[in-house]
């Protein structure tokens, strides 16, 4: 049998067969990096290396898988260079998201006005969230503000309780610690006023006291801290005062006093009060202010006492 | 130079109001991005590509600082200046700023500027196009901290990227 030729494929049908095989190997390989969660390798197939491109192809598919896994993952610090609208579009859901936990940092940090201006509904809900957050904590600061105040005055004078004066002495005097200034610290008691409770009642003792701290507010600077110590007993810290100035602050004061009028049921009382005084010089640090203060009272305290024992109604210090 | 007659002053604004009575505070960004490529495109042909960038660079910072004392005005912290320059870019429509990350004690900071004045929507030309936007960003910042900054575009819509992305480091002294 005589042999049959083999019928020549023409060049185009070798081309075609030979391309239609080719793209069938570009597509598989795609489809195994998009497609296959268990390919792993990134080497480009043998008989593809000849493509024009296919590096390019390859390092773009590997990069769109790995950023949409890291994103899937919640992990925003993957890096790309590679470009295009597809990786483009991932690398900016990337930044959005990483603004968006920027943004959540600020927040975290007390700084309520950033707003998200992009994820539709859920920037809505987070801007809702954020705007209520803020109006609780700016409640919640007022609340705290003024039962802060509450507790930090004394409810019959309104002016400083022993708390409040520690802490406010503290600041005052910490801060004039750099300066090396000398402050004076004036312990103050009505002379005989479980005279005028005992006398007059109780009611009477209020106004009595309401009328003696206006007295000492009035002849205070604004900067000088007064506070309510106890019963009858009052503190007044005159800072950058020295004593000499001071002794002058309080004499002034045992006069006005002395000058009040307090009406009461048709009378007019009158009143006096007695002046201990020392100076500070300096002052601890935090750890040891409150003995150091402790200390300087009880030196006030103890001319107040000369003070009540010479006759009261005078200033000792 | 002996004597200048164009050193900026915010009076080359002008008085809009006044002057647009009709067409208003408005033009398109075909206008805008004429003004800008054709001016690149002589400065560029004049001075070559990478002169022409410093002084785009440049103008761009001059634009920044004076953008801030005129329209910002304000030196608050910097989280809450980012909101103030976000608003302000978003009201004056030059894009849709945003902060990846901010490190306050490196003094670095990743930025992103969507739909930008600048680029947004040209081909992919295969390098980033907003020198001036890295200067008018170093200058918002110089306007805040006082310091020198240098802004790097490291993506951008002409590298194929859909927002631009820049990298903001203190400069060494």
């Amino acid at each position: 049998m005589p042999s049959v030729p083999e019928t020549p494929v023409p060049p185009a049908m070798i081309a075609t067969t030979g391309g239609t095989e080719l793209a069938q190997q570009i597509v598989d390989y795609l489809l195994q990096i998009l497609g296959s969660p268990r390919h792993k390798d990134e080497t480009i197939p043998e008989q593809l290396r000849a493509v024009k491109n296919i590096e390019q192809l390859s390092a773009l598919a590997w990069s769109i898988r790995k950023i949409s896994l890291a994103l899937a993952n919640g992990d925003l610090e993957y890096t790309t260079h590679e470009r295009g609208v597809v990786i483009g579009g991932l690398k900016a859901l990337q930044s959005n998201l990483r603004h968006l936990t920027w943004q959540a940092k600020q927040i975290a940090v007390g700084d309520y006005s950033h707003r998200v201006d992009f994820i539709g509904e859920f920037s809505e809900s987070f801007n809702i969230m954020t705007e209520q957050l803020a109006n609780r904590i700016t409640t919640l600061a007022n609340t705290s503000e003024k039962y802060r105040n509450q507790s930090f005055r004394d409810h019959l004078t309104g002016i400083y309780n022993r708390v409040a004066f520690m802490h406010y002495a503290q600041t005052t005097l910490g801060r004039l610690r750099e300066e090396n200034s000398l402050s004076t610290l004036i312990i103050t008691d009505i002379d005989k006023f479980k005279h005028v409770n005992d006398h007059y009642g109780h009611l009477c003792g209020d106004e009595v006291l309401r009328a003696f701290t206006k007295c000492l507010l009035v002849g205070i600077r604004p900067s000088d801290l007064i506070c309510r110590y106890g019963g009858e007993e009052f503190l007044i810290l005159l800072p950058d005062i020295p004593l000499a100035s001071g002794r002058a602050v309080a004499e002034r004061l045992r006069l006005n006093v002395a000058d009040l009028r307090i009406s009461h049921g048709g009378q007019q009382l009158t009143i006096t009060a007695s002046f201990g005084l020392t100076e500070i010089s300096g002052a601890p640090d935090k750890s040891s202010f409150n003995d150091f203060i402790t200390n300087i009272i009880s030196r006030a305290d103890v001319n107040l006492y000369k003070a009540k024992e010479a006759g009261r109604n005078r200033v000792v210090g | 130079m002996a004597s200048r007659q164009y050193e900026f002053s915010w009076d080359f604004i002008g008085d809009i109001e006044e002057g647009r009575p009709n067409l208003g505070n408005y033009t398109r960004i075909e206008v805008y991005r004429l003004f800008q490529y054709t001016l690149r495109d002589i400065l560029e042909d004049r001075y070559g590509t990478e002169e022409a960038d410093h002084i785009l660079y440049d103008a761009g910072f001059k634009a920044g600082v004076e953008f801030c004392r005129q329209i910002i005005k304000e030196k608050p912290n910097l989280g809450a200046f980012v909101e103030i320059v976000k608003e302000k870019l978003l009201e004056f429509k030059i894009g849709i700023l945003r902060v990846e990350q901010a490190d306050m004690d490196k003094l670095t900071f990743l930025l992103t500027v969507a739909e930008d004045l600048d680029c947004s929507g040209l081909p992919d030309m295969g390098h980033a196009v907003c020198t001036y936007d890295e200067g008018f960003i170093a200058g918002i910042f110089y306007h805040q901290s006082g310091k020198i900054f240098e802004v790097k575009e490291i993506d951008c819509w002409c590298t194929g990227d859909r927002t631009c992305r820049f990298q903001v480091s203190q400069k060494a002294p």
